[in-house]
């Protein structure tokens, strides 16, 4: 490679992140000004700070019962009251939402990487290998979602990690579709041929140059699919296939809490629904917002 | 026309046989013999390896797995899904019984979503950023975010146990329908009113609409004659996967309401690991998510003449 070619494959790289970073900046910019979405991003950031210091501010540990004190309201000494065996509904609240959000963002993750190198592969491959992948793709869109992941952690016994693998084997589907369509777009655009055409290879066109411009819809869509992780894991534990006991997750305690609906101890079912709810409508409400800050088009 | 449906029917003929073999699949991969489960399903609690042996070779679990899978598929294409472990039921049968329960609560339910969706994604989109719009997309948006037991816990609450106008579950009247029903609706209805909404504004800032405007068109003809009409494939897209997940069995909703749907059936299948059911299950209802796409894909050429034309050309 002689100096000259050199520095011309330098160049794109440092404009593609000039301006890649100019387009986050501005993405920024459009989201603050937006009343609903900063307001679902400081909701979930104080979610995220109770579910991960909230049981430390009660003397209780989430699981340790006091039969004396079951069935309790909300009150002075248990702030979210207690539940049938007494336990403090606080502690047990915030430490089951650590454990949704833990796999919540897990699974969205790892459904995300997952479809990246899938999709990725497919559409920049292209051709016969691509109408192969995608086609295995669509076989597995046959097959109902939630029955395969009810069927997988049954047959995997329940479990935090199970749940999780359970929930992945097809939860990639969505992001690999998405990449796929994205790299399709994106491989034909004049700088991804002439970074091709001046010699650099896949992995690094991929991850410098395809990767950051198709990172908006994918932020977008994590977004998303973190709320529907949280309401799958929840979904398995209305079906006793939750995280084991002790272990409670929001979607545990609401399935537990269920038993009160005619007997009156609304705070078993409502908090916990309620929280879920709440981290449902923060996620969904922020990946509005960053749709719109991210497609500018939108706000025409 | 009739080409671009043929070559839609033959791509899904490889896709169908997947399915297939994955539903097949399952059972290798599940634990436990079927052939004891039999026997203890028969009343041998304890069954000799003799008797196991014997059953296997009943079954025809003693041939190798591809060979078992030929008969399967083989039977089932003629409507021989075999008979259900738990109950001892031909499994076709029972899905098929089961089957209208689902598909009545799936169509009231999309029927009702975009009844609710269409008119207030319209009206969102046109009056953009008025406080109606913003009630709209705030109401979509709780809709969207809320669990359906959840939703269905309050709506049994409200109009069950308060006002008392409605059962709490069952499907012993018409009526019962009315709550699993509308706890679908209002989800369907809230993602579909996101969707109509963007549609339409991503339409209606289109050339073609200002030519409609332009040429004198009345505002009705421009917005439900042009911009709809454009904006309808997404929405079609979008309700073809909402009707085929509900026609797979609303497993909540259908538990809640003590719905005798599909849903709640195979969940029951699922926890007694009657593989059987729960195979005809994947093929049956995977069966029906490739006939929704095709109707979904047929209608395309109804819906978008370039789709027709793309085809002719091709």
């Amino acid at each position: 490679m002689t100096s000259a070619t050199k520095r011309l494959a330098t160049v794109p790289d440092a404009d593609a992140r000039r301006a890649a970073r100019g387009f986050w900046r501005d993405a920024l910019r459009r989201l603050r000004s937006r009343p609903l979405p900063m307001a679902a991003a400081v909701v979930l950031i104080i979610l995220v700070v109770l579910a991960v210091a909230g049981p430390l501010l009660v003397p209780y540990s989430y699981d340790a019962q006091d039969l004396l004190n079951a069935n309790q309201p909300p009150s002075a000494g248990n702030w979210f009251g207690t539940d049938d065996l007494g336990r403090d509904m606080w502690a047990r609240a915030w430490s089951g939402a650590r454990i949704s959000l833990f796999i919540g963002v897990t699974a969205a993750l790892l459904d995300l990487l997952i479809g990246i190198v899938y999709g990725g592969v497919a559409g920049y491959r292209g051709g016969r290998a691509d109408e192969l992948m995608m086609r295995f793709v669509d076989m597995l869109y046959g097959i109902p979602y939630l029955l395969l992941v009810i069927l997988l952690t049954v047959v995997f016994q329940p479990g935090l990690f199970s749940i999780i693998l359970a929930m992945i084997v097809t939860g990639w589907l969505g992001s690999a579709r998405l990449v796929r369509g994205q790299i399709l777009q994106l491989r034909e655009m004049e700088y991804i041929v002439a970074a091709r055409g001046i010699g650099v290879r896949f992995p690094r066109l991929f991850a410098r140059h395809l990767l950051p411009n198709a990172l908006g819809p994918l932020v977008v869509a994590v977004t998303f699919s973190v709320p529907h992780a949280i309401f799958t894991e929840a979904t398995l534990s209305f079906l006793g296939l939750g995280v084991p006991a002790p272990l409670a997750s929001l979607g545990t305690m609401v399935s537990d809490g269920l038993i009160t609906m005619l007997s009156g101890e609304v705070w078993r079912l409502a908090i916990p629904a309620g929280l879920i709810s709440l981290i449902m409508l923060a996620f969904n409400a922020l990946g509005d917002g960053l749709r719109d800050a991210l497609d500018p088009r939108t706000l025409g | 026309m009739l080409g671009y449906i043929a070559r839609r029917l033959l791509y899904l003929v490889p896709v169908w046989i997947g399915i297939s073999i994955l539903a097949f699949a399952l059972s290798l991969i599940a634990p436990g013999d079927p052939a004891r489960q039999v026997l203890q399903q028969g009343g041998i609690d304890a069954p000799s390896p003799e008797q196991v042996t014997a059953m296997r070779r009943e079954l025809g679990l003693d041939q190798p797995g591809p060979v078992r899978y030929v008969r399967w598929l083989s039977s089932a294409v003629r409507g021989d899904l075999g008979r259900s472990i738990r109950t001892g039921e031909p499994v076709l049968q029972s899905l098929a019984d089961r089957f209208p329960r689902t598909a009545v609560l799936a169509l009231i339910a999309v029927t009702l979503g975009l009844l609710i969706a269409i008119p207030l994604g319209i009206i969102s989109a046109l009056f953009r950023e008025s406080s109606l719009d913003q009630l709209a997309r705030i109401g979509a948006l709780v809709g969207a975010s809320v669990p359906s037991f959840w939703l269905a816990y309050l709506l049994i609450l409200l109009f069950a146990v308060r006002l008392r106008l409605l059962p709490v579950a069952g499907a012993a009247e018409p009526r019962n329908v009315i709550l699993p029903a509308l706890t679908l609706a209002i989800g369907a209805a809230a993602s579909l009113t996101r969707l109509t909404r963007s549609a339409m504004l991503e339409e209606l800032v289109q050339d073609y609409v200002r030519t409609a405007r332009a040429k004198g068109l009345r505002e009705r003809a421009v917005i439900v004659g042009h911009a709809l009409r454009n904006a309808l494939t997404a929405i079609v897209t979008v309700t073809g996967i909402r009707l085929a997940a509900l026609l797979g069995g609303a497993v909540i909703v259908e538990t809640i309401f003590a719905w005798p749907g599909i849903g709640k059936y195979v969940v029951d299948s699922i926890f007694n690991r009657d593989y059987p059911t729960i195979q005809g299950f994947v093929l049956f209802t995977g069966t029906i998510v490739l006939l929704v796409n095709l109707t979904v894909d047929v209608s395309y050429v109804w819906l978008d003449p370039r789709v027709r034309l793309g085809a002719r050309n091709r």
